[in-house]
Formats: structure tokens, sequence, C-alpha cells
């Protein structure tokens, strides 16, 4: 064959050209969610929020289990929230320092939130990637079995776990963990059934690639701009779940507490005239929770915007 | 007066990455009576057009200048004088009649409704006008078929309520979007006759937006050519046709693939459709065009008379853009002699069922089989291009799919080496997968979104050959994407950065990479613009005589598939009709249902006389399919024998599976035409 050196050099040269950055599908979402003032709000309230529970320890002048004998027994007049005696947001009924109480409760509530939508995502999505991409007997089988799991109360075997286990935070996760999951799997598996049949994965099992990576390489990085916007959704669920848990006096154990334990006993002393007890903590659990749905919403308007 | 004058109508959309001028200080009469055929690419602004005449822009759309019908202003007109002018004066069909159906109302009651707001009729008597309105459009047993919902419809059926309803206040003009874009070309055939025979009856004016040079041609008066949101030329079909007057014309014209020659390369018009958002101050052709000039890249060429009906929008003089195209020479269409000892592929008997439940059976009830494919045989040389074509649901997409092992098949397809591909295990087939690929029909999601052009082009060599180092995959890449016509420097983009077009580059790149000795074609440019559609056609004829590949492309589009093989086959319900060498299958198809659909096929000449037998009705449901001949319910020549045997393929190269093979008889000729009339 002969070289045409003209063409050669032509080619070289072409072949050197300067490679142009790209502009991925993220970027494009992350300008999309820049530009929603909504979802940016929530953003900031909820690194707020954080900060507040990583950084707050450093301000209080109690921590979380001391008593104040001062204020003891007089927590209506000397509990207030007072800049003097250091208890910003006041004392609770047994004149423990509430801002120190807040700061926690604000820490295992966010850790269970964030930790129980975790293992959700993990979980939920390899689960319902891998059901609905095998199809078939062993997706049956895979979603038969997350059917059963969710037709169980959960909430009723929950406590009852909590309380033949004992109350412990191991435990809390773990029950928390093991129902979460289930929504996820359903989503993710019928997300999966509708890209399965999409050309660029017919594509990929043209060319070869083992179904493992046509999971890790094509279904699941295109399945979580879904699993994304559910996970920030399933966040304040799972808060939600423990405030509830907790509420009932089974959640988190003393003198550890959360915003669920937290607004507990603020509504419990709420006719005594001690309303800060209720509304320091619940303004920081109303105010997450309108953190996270906002950011959902504007995750779900950034990742797929045909559908507005 | 002419029955519709736009003046100066402009179209701007406000987006999130500028204004969009869809359409650009525009002029076109309409007589009364007439049919205006505007053809242009996607983003021409053709449909943006339809959509300001009809005040039906989109929230974010504007529309400036003016739009007189019979001497009334209509643009921008309040919505109560508009509501009266569309549906009573200007009604307009569009391309997917089940969108604009409403799936939940019975036929009758969306027709009747029509009459009943805007003539004031009684129900009663709106349904029965309603009913000889379906009449009118040749639907059969409309009296039962009118309490249907439009989901019990076939496209082609649709369509023909869609027209029906749309002509049931009897307008001056009738705007019709793409009518016949989503149809079957026989369906097409018939849908288009209907259309001019109720035009010629009722009187009334017709606008036909396409972007099918051969609908134009066998349908309009006169055409309308927009490129970019302005008319580049107008005049009377045939002087169009025969003497194109602007480069961009031309170029369309020589790009379209012809059915009635075959041979040489088609002539692409090079680059891309310009970016709407930003059309350069001159002519927004210049960038491709052949006859460029210094005037062209400042000033915009407006649309002057140079014949009496003629009109055109260039710089350039007449006789340069009359001038011969300088056609470069193809290294000969032919491309060697095809036919060696050993086929690549061999192919027995390959069948795919596909269980189906029916329509209100219960959970346990056994599925019916619906035979995708039913005993198919051909065999494919190496290096040759074998097109396969057929109507939606004849079953080509699934004869891809089964030699690619994407659904189970049985039956036999030997590689050259002596194995079966059929019923290989995933492991077994992994060698084969290198020797065969594919490419896809819809060019942007065959690739996946989040990730870049390079990890999607280095995809199959990775898999395939993990032990190469990353520097050498990466400028195996860069070298394919060179030979595929793409810059290697855009290794980094993300597919939605690129058109259609060039999409599809990326996918063959995909495709070539691990040097397979086998392309599998599914429609791979039914996706894209007649020009962009050249230059993927002329880029796998030049890889395929480069490479020695053998091709397997399956097509609607006859013309193309023409053009591209060495052989055809043609599929009906999943059965091979005919199957013979490109010339002789289309000088002398021995098939009815061949012939029908080459006459089926519009040209993009006006007037061309070809073997005309139209073939009414459509495809019977592949769950059920008729005993015998499965053709037999459509075919012109069908006697008792074929209900009760099915014949097989006889023939040495020409193969056909008919009882009564052979070229129509004129007899035969005149019933078909007569039935259709």
């Amino acid at each position: 064959m002969v070289i045409d050196p003209r063409k050669m050099q032509s080619l070289a040269a072409r072949m050197a050209g300067d490679e142009v950055p790209g502009r991925s599908p993220w970027a494009d979402a992350r300008r999309r969610f820049r530009r929603n003032k909504a979802a940016m709000t929530g953003l900031a309230v909820l690194a707020l929020v954080a900060l507040f529970a990583l950084s707050g320890n450093l301000f209080a002048r109690w921590s979380h289990e001391e008593l104040d004998f001062s204020v003891m027994g007089q927590v209506a007049t000397a509990g207030q929230p007072s800049l003097a005696n250091g208890h910003y947001f006041g004392t609770d009924d047994l004149g423990r320092d509430l801002f120190a109480r807040t700061v926690q409760g604000t820490r295992i509530s966010l850790l269970v939130g964030i930790v129980g939508a975790g293992i959700a995502v993990v979980a939920g999505t390899l689960f319902g990637a891998i059901a609905g991409y095998s199809g078939g007997r062993t997706d049956q089988v895979m979603m038969r079995t997350v059917d059963i799991l969710m037709s169980i109360p959960y909430m009723f075997v929950l406590i009852l776990l909590l309380v033949m286990f004992g109350r412990s935070m191991t435990m809390l996760f773990l029950g928390i963990g093991l129902i979460s999951w289930l929504d996820m799997a359903r989503i993710v598996r019928g997300q999966t059934l509708s890209l399965k049949n999409r050309e660029f994965i017919e594509a990929a099992r043209v060319i070869g690639v083992p179904a493992w990576r046509i999971i890790g390489r094509h279904i699941v990085p295109n399945l979580l701009g879904v699993v994304a916007v559910y996970a920030t959704l399933l966040v304040p669920l799972m808060i939600l779940t423990e405030s509830f848990i907790s509420f009932l006096g089974l959640g988190v154990q003393e003198p550890l507490t959360s915003w669920g334990a937290l607004i507990a006993e603020g509504a419990g002393t709420m006719g005594y005239g001690t309303l800060w007890q209720l509304a320091f903590p619940l303004f920081f659990f109303v105010v997450t929770m309108f953190g996270f749905f906002f950011v959902g919403d504007g995750l779900r308007d950034a990742l797929d915007p045909k559908d507005r | 007066m002419a029955l519709l004058d736009i003046r100066n109508l402009s179209v701007r959309f406000k987006t999130a990455v500028g204004t969009v001028q869809a359409v650009d200080d525009l002029d076109l009469t309409l007589e009364a009576g007439e049919t205006l055929g505007i053809v242009g690419e996607s983003g021409s602004g053709k449909s943006q057009l339809a959509f300001a005449v009809m005040g039906l822009l989109a929230r974010n759309g504007h529309a400036s200048g003016s739009v007189r019908l019979d001497g009334q202003e209509i643009l921008n007109a309040p919505p109560k004088v508009l509501n009266r002018v569309r549906a009573e004066r200007i009604a307009m069909i569009f391309q997917d009649p089940m969108t604009s159906l409403n799936p939940y109302m019975r036929v009758s009651r969306q027709m009747a409704e029509v009459l009943v707001m805007h003539k004031g009729m009684s129900w009663r008597e709106a349904h029965a006008k309603s009913l000889r309105m379906l009449d009118a459009v040749q639907i059969p047993d409309a009296k039962t078929r009118i309490n249907h919902y439009p989901h019990e419809f076939s496209g082609g059926m649709r369509q023909r309520v869609m027209i029906a309803m749309a002509l049931l206040c009897g307008p001056r003009l009738l705007i019709a979007d793409e009518p016949t874009t989503a149809l079957d070309v026989t369906v097409q055939a018939q849908i288009l006759t209907l259309l001019s025979d109720l035009q010629r009856d009722l009187g009334m004016a017709m606008m036909l937006i396409t972007h099918d040079l051969g609908v134009v041609a066998s349908a309009c008066q006169r055409v309308a050519v927009m490129y970019a949101g302005r008319i580049r030329e107008t005049g009377p079909t045939a002087a169009i046709f025969d003497d194109p007057a602007h480069p961009y014309t031309k170029g369309l014209l020589s790009a379209v693939p012809r059915i009635d020659a075959s041979g040489s390369r088609l002539v692409a018009i090079p680059g891309q459709p310009p970016d709407m958002n930003a059309l350069p101050a001159g002519c927004a052709f210049a960038p491709r065009c052949p006859s460029r000039r210094e005037d062209c890249e400042s000033r915009r060429p407006p649309l002057s008379a140079f014949a009496p009906q003629r009109w055109r929008a260039c710089h350039a003089p007449l006789d340069e853009v009359r001038s011969p195209m300088d056609c470069s020479p193809h290294p000969d269409s032919a491309r060697g002699p095809a036919r060696r000892d050993r086929p690549l592929l061999d192919v027995r008997d390959l069948q795919v069922t596909f269980p189906v439940r029916p329509k209100g059976a219960m959970p346990w009830a056994r599925p019916l089989p619906l035979r995708a494919l039913n005993g198919v045989d051909f065999t494919l040389a190496p290096g040759e291009t074998l097109g396969v074509v057929g109507e939606s649901g004849c079953g080509k997409s699934t004869l891809a799919r089964a030699l690619v092992g994407l659904v189970p098949a049985q039956g036999a397809a030997r590689w050259t080496d002596g194995s079966d591909l059929v019923g290989l295990t995933p492991r077994g087939m992994q060698p084969y997968r290198r020797e065969i690929q594919m490419v896809f029909q819809d060019p942007l999601a065959s690739l996946d979104p989040r990730m870049t052009v390079g990890q999607i082009i280095a995809e199959p060599l990775t898999t395939h050959r993990p032990d190469l180092p990353r520097s050498e995959v990466k400028s195996q890449v860069k070298a394919m994407m060179d030979r595929v016509g793409l810059l290697p420097g855009q290794i980094n983009r993300y597919p939605h950065e690129f058109s259609g077009g060039q999409c599809q580059r990326i996918g063959i790149a995909r495709a070539l990479i691990v040097n397979p000795r086998l392309i599998i074609c599914d429609e791979p440019v039914s996706a894209l613009d007649v020009s962009i559609q050249a230059q993927v056609v002329n880029l796998l004829t030049d890889l395929q005589g480069a490479l020695d590949l053998a091709l397997i492309f399956i097509a609607h589009d006859l013309a193309v598939v023409r053009h591209i093989s060495d052989r055809v086959m043609v599929l009906y319900l999943g059965k091979v009709m005919e199957i013979a060498p490109t010339e002789d299958l289309y000088a002398r198809p021995r098939h009815p249902y061949t012939q029908a659909l080459l006459s089926a096929v519009p040209t993009a000449r006006p007037g061309a006389d070809r073997i005309a037998v139209p073939v009414g009705g459509e495809l019977p449901s592949p769950l059920h399919p008729p005993s015998g001949c499965v053709f037999r319910t459509r075919c012109p020549r069908a006697q008792p024998i074929c209900a009760a045997q099915a014949p097989g393929l006889a023939g040495d190269a020409h193969r056909t599976a008919c009882h009564f093979p052979g070229p129509p008889s004129a007899e035969e000729t005149a019933r078909a035409q007569a039935r259709m009339a």
C-alpha cells in the first residue's frame, strides 16, 4: 500500500489536536440545580443544620448529660433560655442543658437518616437492578421476597425487635435498615426494566459485555438520578421513623437523645409553661424536613428536565 | 386574491439557551384548491410555520408578520376568532394520529363533538354526518367502527379517522404535517391517494408538510423548499425536480437514493444543519454550499422571481447552480465478486416465537405463540451486502436481534467455521460477538448518555481485549473516530453534544473497532435527514469496500436498500417472499408483494412511470396469520390453492415463494388501479 505522506501528516495533526472537554449530563444537572432557588436554599439550610450538629458542642457550656442543680425544681422560671447562665435553649425538665441536648439529638437523627437511607440506596439499588436485569424466575423470586417482607407490619416488628433485644443504636440501625430498602428495590427494578430495553443496553449485550458489567457500567449510572431523588426523600422518612420510635420511648437510650425523644419530652411538659423545650427541637426537625424535601424536588427537576 | 397569504412571518422561541429563530421572515401564498408541498429537513421550521398559521405555537413562541386567510388577518388573532377559523376554515392533521385522538373517547363522540360545537348540529345529525365522512375516507364497515376507541384502529385507519375528522366542517385549507411519516409505504400510498382524491372532490387547498421528496413529487402541484426557517426555492413541482435552481434543492435531490436507478455514490451535502440559536448574518446554507461566494456570508439573498412562477433565494448565478454537479467518481460501485465458495453465514429455517397472552385472557391461560420469524433461509457471502426490506411487523428487526442472540431462536445459523450460532450459550457466543456487530436505528438511544464518546467506542475493545494497555485503546479509538469522520479531539464529549448523523458515526465506530466480519444494520439511516442519510450511507459503503465487511442492511426504505445492497430479501409476516440479486429484484420482481411494495414507493421524480400494482388492506395480525400463503389476504392473484398450501422458496439465484410468480398481467394492473381509484 502506498502511503501518501501528505495524508499521514494531516492525520498526525488531527490526532494530536486538542481534546475538547465534554459537558457531562451530571454537569448539566448541577447547572440546573444551582438555578433552582428553593433547592439551593434547602441545601444551605441543611448545611447549617449539619454544621450545628458538628460544631455546636464547641459553643456549649454544658454537656448533654450534666444536671444544672441551680435550675432544678424551678425549670419554668430559672431554666428559661438565657445567655447569662449558658443555657442558650434553656434546660429540660431535669435541668439538663437543652442546647447540648439538641446538638446531640441532631447528630443522632441525622445519623439515623443518612445511615438508613445509605443502606436503602446500596442494598435497594443492587437488589432491584439485579432482579430487573435478570428477569424471569430470578426476578420473580427476588421480588416476591420483597413483597412478603413488605406485607409484614414493619413498625410492629421494629418495636418487637427493640423490646426483645433491648434498646440500642445498633438495633435501631438494623431495624430501620431492614425495612428501608424495600421501596427502593421496587423503584429501581421498575426503572431497570424500562432501561433494559433501551438500545444502548442492547448494544452492550451485542458487544458481549458481561451481565455484571452491564449492571455496573450502564444500568446503575443511569439509575442514579432516580436513586438520588428518592434517597433525599428517604432521609426525612428515616428521621421520621426514628422520631416516632423515640416518641414511643423505644428509640435511643438516655442520656443520648434524638429529635423524636426531645420533642416527646417537650410535648409532655408543654402545659407547664416550658414551651421552649418543644420549640427548639421541633424547629430543627421541621427545618431539616423542609430542607430535604426542597433538595429532593430540585434534584428531580435537575436530573429529569423532560418531566417538567 | 390568494386563499392564504403569509407575509414576513417570523417565529421566535425563547429558550434557556437563547432565542431560536424557527421561521425567518417568510413569504408564501396558497391559492384556493391548490396543493403546496413544503419540504425541509428536521429543524427547518416547516412545522412551526404550520403551527403559527394555526395559532398553535408553544407558549414560549412568538409569531410576527401577517397571515391572511381570505383577506382576514388571523395571525395572533384572539382565541375566539381562531377557534372559528380552525376546524371550520383551516383543518390540520398530524404525524401521529394516536396522540391527537382522545384515547378515552369513542370515535363517534369525538367526531360528532366537532359538528355540535361548530355547526350547532344535534348529536343525532352529527353522528350521521360523521358516519358519512368515515365512509368517504374508505373505512370498511364504518357503521360498527365508528363506535370503537382509537386504539382499536391500526395506524393507517387512525390516520383516516383523523382526516375524516379534519374534513367534517368542510375546511377551505387542510394542513397536513408529515401525515404519512409514521406509516408503511403501502399504507402511505393509500393515504396519499385518499388525500388527493378528497381534495379534488371537495375543492380545498392543501399544504403538505414533509421531509420526503418522494411524497411531494407524487402529491403536490407546487413545492416550497425550506432551510433554516426560510424558503429557499419555490415553483411548480416538475420544474423544481427537473431543474433545481438553488444549491440546497439540488443537493437534496441528489442525496435521495433513487428507487428507479442504482449504482453511483450518493452526493451528500457536507456538514451539519445550522444552529438555530445563532444563525449567520448571511445565507444560512452558505457553510454547506458548493456555489458559495463572498456575498453569501454578509448578505441574506432575497427570494426573487427568475422565471414565471419560480422564485429562488440565492446569490450564485443561475447557470452555475444549473451546471451538472461535480460527482466525485466513485471507485466503482460494483464491489468485486461477492460470491465465494464458502458462505460467511448460512441461515436455515430460522424461527423466533414470542409467547403472547391474548387480550382479555386470564393470567393462567396458555400464551399464544407469536411467530415473528417463521422459517427464514438465506446465505451471506463474505463482503456481501444483503438488504432486508418489509413493512413494520414483518420480522426484519427480529431477524437482526435473533442473529446477534438478543432474542432466542430456533433453527440454524451456521457461521463460516461450521458452528451454529443459534442456541449457543452466552459464553460460547462470546468469540463470535467480535465477528458480528450491530448498528442500531436510533443513533442517540443506542449510546449510553452517561459515558463519553471515547468510553463508548472503546467498550468492545476493553471487553474483548482486556489485555490492551489504556494508551493503545485510546489511540485506536482516536484512529477509528478519524476514520468515520469524527474529530478525534472530541473523544471526551458526551453523546448529547452530537447531532443525529454524528451519533450514528459513533455507533458505526463502536461496531468497527474490533474488526468484525459482519455488521448488522437495523434501520441505520431511517432516523436521519436526507442529506445526513447520504453521508452515513456513503460512509458505510466506503468502509465496507475498504475492510471487506459483510453487511445485513435492514430498512423500510426500498430506495436506500437498492442503493447499497448486492442482494435483497423481502420479508412478510416472518417469511421470505422473495430473495434475489438487487438489479434483478428491482427490475423484474416476481412476487406480487414485492411488486406492490415497489409500486407504493413515491419517487422523487414526478410523473415517473413504473409498474403500478398498489395493494389494499393492511398487515394481518401475526398472532393469527392466514393459512397457506401469508400474503394471500392482500394478494391480487390469490387462488384456492394459496389458502391450502404455503408456497416454498423456488428458483436458483432469484428465489420466490409464490404459487403464481411472474410480472403482473395487464388485467391485474388495471384491476388494482380501478380498486384504488
